[in-house]
């Protein structure tokens, strides 16, 4: 049996002989000869112009198919054409799924997406060039089983993209094979894994995936563990002491934003994380990490009252920065030391180390901190009920933050100052009530009318003793309070309230 | 001059089906089919007519005198859908038959699809490629290079000549290219066209698509043939891979439902089975003689190849398992998958050794089941 193939029958295949243009034909008459033109009646210039194209037409190329379609298809599809050819198809396969992937990206975002903005892919061919250079080799290199080779090359690309912030996806991407790749080699006794965790745990912490990161920096920091002596960065730091660094550093996000959320087992959650950061930050062996760390913690212990534990903590900060001397440090450390002191109710102990802190902002010249101490140490003066010295703090810090030009704390500098004035104009103005003589009320009246403050001149001895009847009233905590909240009050309120606030209290001491 | 047999009317010209040469035997079921000799009949019979015998009875058989003009209209648009059908199935059978390796057989399968494509489409037009493409490969695989040629360079002038054609299409085309190119043995433009199926066939199902892996498998091939062995070897390896992960999704996918899957089996059986996709493999006829194709050769590859890397024969053997599965060939399935346990002990994989495992279990439970 034999089924023969049919030749093609072309059905429109035309059988009847066209009209061929090459010769005129007489018309239908014959009456008319067509006009013979001779060959050599064309112009010498018309022939020379011919010769001339028939020589450069001889100089081209004669053109393939694949030549051709160079010029027909588009930048990405010669690429993937060249490195198929070539037999790089896994090449091919990640370049073309990395393409699809930012397209489909982009269909997911809407119309209406920023991305639409940005250039594609597939349109960047020097990127695409770079790619294809780079997956190459690593393809070349993964057939002979050369995994330094491919790692070397996947870890340039990430390189490469690494300073765009539109390619950081491909960067990821990069870094994550590298570490697949590493995963293979076994002869370095798991150094490129290390170093590939790392690198990994630094894209998804630039991602704001720090739960997955940490992990990653755990697996770094339990390869170098074992090769704390052997293993080193260019730059000569160890990499255990770099796992611990970076672990310090993402423990410490994790913790803060734990901490953040309010929920009480968070905070549990939070302290044992910022603990583990400590922990991380004495193996780095770098103290001032350390003391970073302790702080962190202290100032978590402080946040749910466990006060004696941060104390501690905030001394071994406080220590750490006096032995490398870090002004800033010790500054922050008084500050957060005399608030938890101040909330115990050691009073003494808290204007001390803030009296440390303005000492020692104002010798370092740190302006906004020493506006900060002098705000600081005028409250704790006033609660203790030393008005003199907190009014003279807080004129400080009000001149400090008005020179400064930062409204919020000028603001409620202004207002903290006004309190202590009134606060320390209280007591005189209670006694001149209490004496209550005619020199006492026409000072009295006088304020009133005028705000001249003579109350601090001396009272003329007419009831003997009454001068030395100085009553100082205990300012009234819910009042300091409520003055701290309002501070966007202005200077005319604050008179205002001021007059208001002697004119409460005024009933109750007499 | 014509003679006319006495038995047909004047002015009937009967053809013979695959010849076109004056036809005096006519087919005893539709009646409506002639041929030459007893040979064409048989090829005929063979090769296409058995299964479109009644379907081709109601094409031809003389259109009825329909008095509306509304039953006229219903009449056409059956028609239509049944001829379109027809161009289907043919097409089908006749990739299946060239998967199989029946080059000859295809053909008439294959031209009936090109007449009916010709009589709904018009000529000249996208549709008809498919069923060049089919002509073209079947010429390649009986050594006729000229015609196939031929048939190629039509189908390339139309795809050419149709701006925004299916890449589905241009992707088989350039395969075809490429095999021609592959048997006339020269392999650079084979690569090129290789690369351009690939090319073409990614941009349209994914870089990992069973349908993209026929591109993968025949490049291969060409490496092969070249003996740039590493090349090939990995190939043949990405190959392995899309279609292992294929079938074991299609065996996932069906593993839960055994129950509705038992009833589907026990409807199929009938006269319909074969004719359209089948339901229980997820894939067409076409496709399943691919897949036996493409995954017997990797295979006796891998068996004759002494640097093989142990996991890569194992993931075959495992692979032609499922497929064997899949087509509920219970005894050849159970036979690699034996084949790739012994594979496998070489390898240090747990998890490929567990699903081989759960997957021998199945058997044990189909087979007990049949």
């Amino acid at each position: 049996m034999a089924a023969t193939l049919p030749p093609i029958r072309n059905k429109n295949h035309n059988s009847a002989p066209g009209p061929s243009y090459g010769k005129p034909k007489p018309p239908p008459g014959g009456r008319l000869e067509p006009v013979t033109t001779p060959a050599n009646a064309k112009g010498r210039r018309e022939r020379m112009e011919e010769e001339k194209n028939m020589i450069l037409r001889s100089q081209l190329p004669l053109l393939r198919k694949q030549d051709i379609a160079k010029f027909r298809n588009s930048y990405k599809h010669n690429l993937c054409l060249d490195m198929l050819t070539e037999g790089y198809h896994l090449s091919f396969c990640e370049m073309v799924n990395l393409i699809r992937q930012q397209m489909d990206r982009r269909e997911a975002a809407g119309p209406e997406s920023f991305l639409w903005q940005k250039p594609v892919l597939q349109d960047q061919t020097e990127k695409l060039d770079l790619m294809k250079m780079y997956l190459t080799q690593a393809e070349a290199a993964s057939r002979k089983g050369d995994w330094a080779a491919e790692y070397a090359s996947r870890y340039e690309l990430a390189q490469v993209f690494k300073d765009n912030p539109d390619d950081m996806w491909l960067t990821d991407h990069f870094f994550h094979t590298c570490l697949e790749v590493a995963k293979k080699e076994e002869k370095d006794k798991g150094k490129m894994q290390a170093e590939g965790h790392c690198n990994v745990g630094l894209c998804l912490q630039a991602n704001r995936n720090y739960k997955e990161a940490a992990k990653h920096f755990e697996e770094y920091h339990r390869l170098s563990q074992n090769n704390k002596d052997d293993w080193f960065m260019v730059n000569g730091t160890g990499f255990y002491t770099d796992a611990c660094i970076r672990l310090n550093n993402i423990y410490t996000i994790i913790g803060t934003e734990l901490g953040r959320t309010g929920e009480e087992e968070d905070d549990e959650a939070s302290l044992e994380i910022l603990t583990q950061a400590l922990d991380m930050a004495k193996c780095s062996q770098d103290k001032k990490l350390e003391g970073e760390a302790s702080y962190m913690l202290g100032i978590a212990y402080q946040k749910i009252n466990q006060l004696d534990t941060a104390l501690s903590h905030l001394f071994n900060f406080y220590e750490s920065c006096q032995g490398d001397s870090n002004s800033e440090g010790i500054g922050t450390a008084c500050d957060a030391i005399a608030k938890i002191y101040a909330r115990q109710g050691n009073k003494e102990k808290s204007v001390e180390f803030l009296k440390r802190f303005v000492e020692l902002t104002e010798k370092t010249g740190l302006e906004k901190e020493y506006c900060l101490a002098c705000h600081n140490l005028g409250n704790v003066c006033n609660s203790v009920g030393n008005y003199d010295e907190a009014t003279e703090y807080f004129s400080k810090a009000y001149n400090i933050s008005r020179a400064l030009g930062d409204s919020e704390s000028t603001n409620v500098n202004r207002v903290q100052y006004g309190i202590a004035i009134a606060h320390r104009m209280m007591g005189k103005f209670a006694n001149h009530v209490v004496i209550g003589d005619k020199t006492c009320m026409s000072r009295l009246v006088d304020w009133k009318s005028v705000r001249t403050d003579e109350f601090s001149k001396p009272i003329p001895d007419t009831v003997p003793g009454a001068a030395h009847h100085v009553v100082i009233p205990p300012p009234p905590p819910e009042v300091k309070d409520k003055e701290e909240g309002q501070e966007e009050s202005t200077e005319e309120d604050l008179a205002l309230r001021e007059e208001a606030e002697g004119q409460q209290e005024e009933p109750q001491e007499s | 001059m014509d003679i006319n047999p006495l038995a047909n009317p004047k002015g009937v010209k009967l053809l013979c089906e695959l010849c076109q040469m004056p036809a005096f035997i006519q087919c005893q079921f539709c009646k409506v089919t002639y041929y030459c000799c007893i040979e064409h009949q048989k090829a005929d019979w063979v090769g296409i007519h058995e299964k479109i015998c009644d379907k081709l009875a109601f094409l031809r058989q003389p259109t009825p005198f329909l008095p509306s003009r509304e039953e006229r209209e219903k009449r056409m648009r059956q028609i239509a859908i049944k001829k379109i059908e027809l161009i289907e199935m043919t097409r089908t059978l006749a990739q299946k038959m060239l998967f199989e390796g029946k080059h000859e057989e295809s053909v008439p399968a294959a031209m009936q699809s090109l007449r009916y494509a010709i009589d709904v489409y018009g000529v000249a037009t996208i549709e008809l490629v498919p069923s060049y493409l089919i002509l073209g490969e079947a010429s390649i695989g009986l050594g006729k290079l000229a015609q196939a040629e031929e048939y190629l360079a039509k189908a390339d002038w139309t795809v050419l000549k149709t701006p925004d054609c299916p890449r589905a299409i241009k992707s088989k085309l350039y395969r075809n290219l490429g095999l021609l190119n592959a048997a006339k043995g020269e392999f650079h433009d084979a690569l090129t066209c290789f690369a351009d199926d690939i090319y073409h066939a990614s941009e349209e199902f994914g870089t990992d698509d069973i349908r993209t892996a026929g591109g993968y498998f025949h490049m291969a091939n060409v490496f092969f043939r070249q003996g740039k062995m590493d090349v090939a070897d990995s190939l043949y390896r990405q190959v392995i891979d899309i279609w292992h992960e294929h079938l074991a999704d299609v065996i996932k996918a069906r593993t839960p439902s055994e129950e509705e899957e038992a009833m589907s089996r026990t409807r199929v059986l009938g006269p319909v089975k074969g004719m359209f996709d089948d339901i229980s493999s997820g894939m067409d006829e076409a496709q399943e003689a691919e897949a036996i194709q493409i995954l017997n050769s990797i295979h006796d590859i891998r068996e004759h190849q002494t640097n093989r890397r142990p996991e890569d024969l194992a993931q075959t053997c495992h692979a032609l398992a499922m497929l064997y599965f899949v087509f509920h060939d219970i005894k050849r399935a159970k036979e690699y998958g034996r084949k790739a346990i012994v594979a496998s002990d070489e390898v240090k994989d747990d998890d490929f050794s567990k699903s081989l495992v759960e997957f021998m279990k199945l058997c044990e439970k189909q087979g007990t089941q049949i």
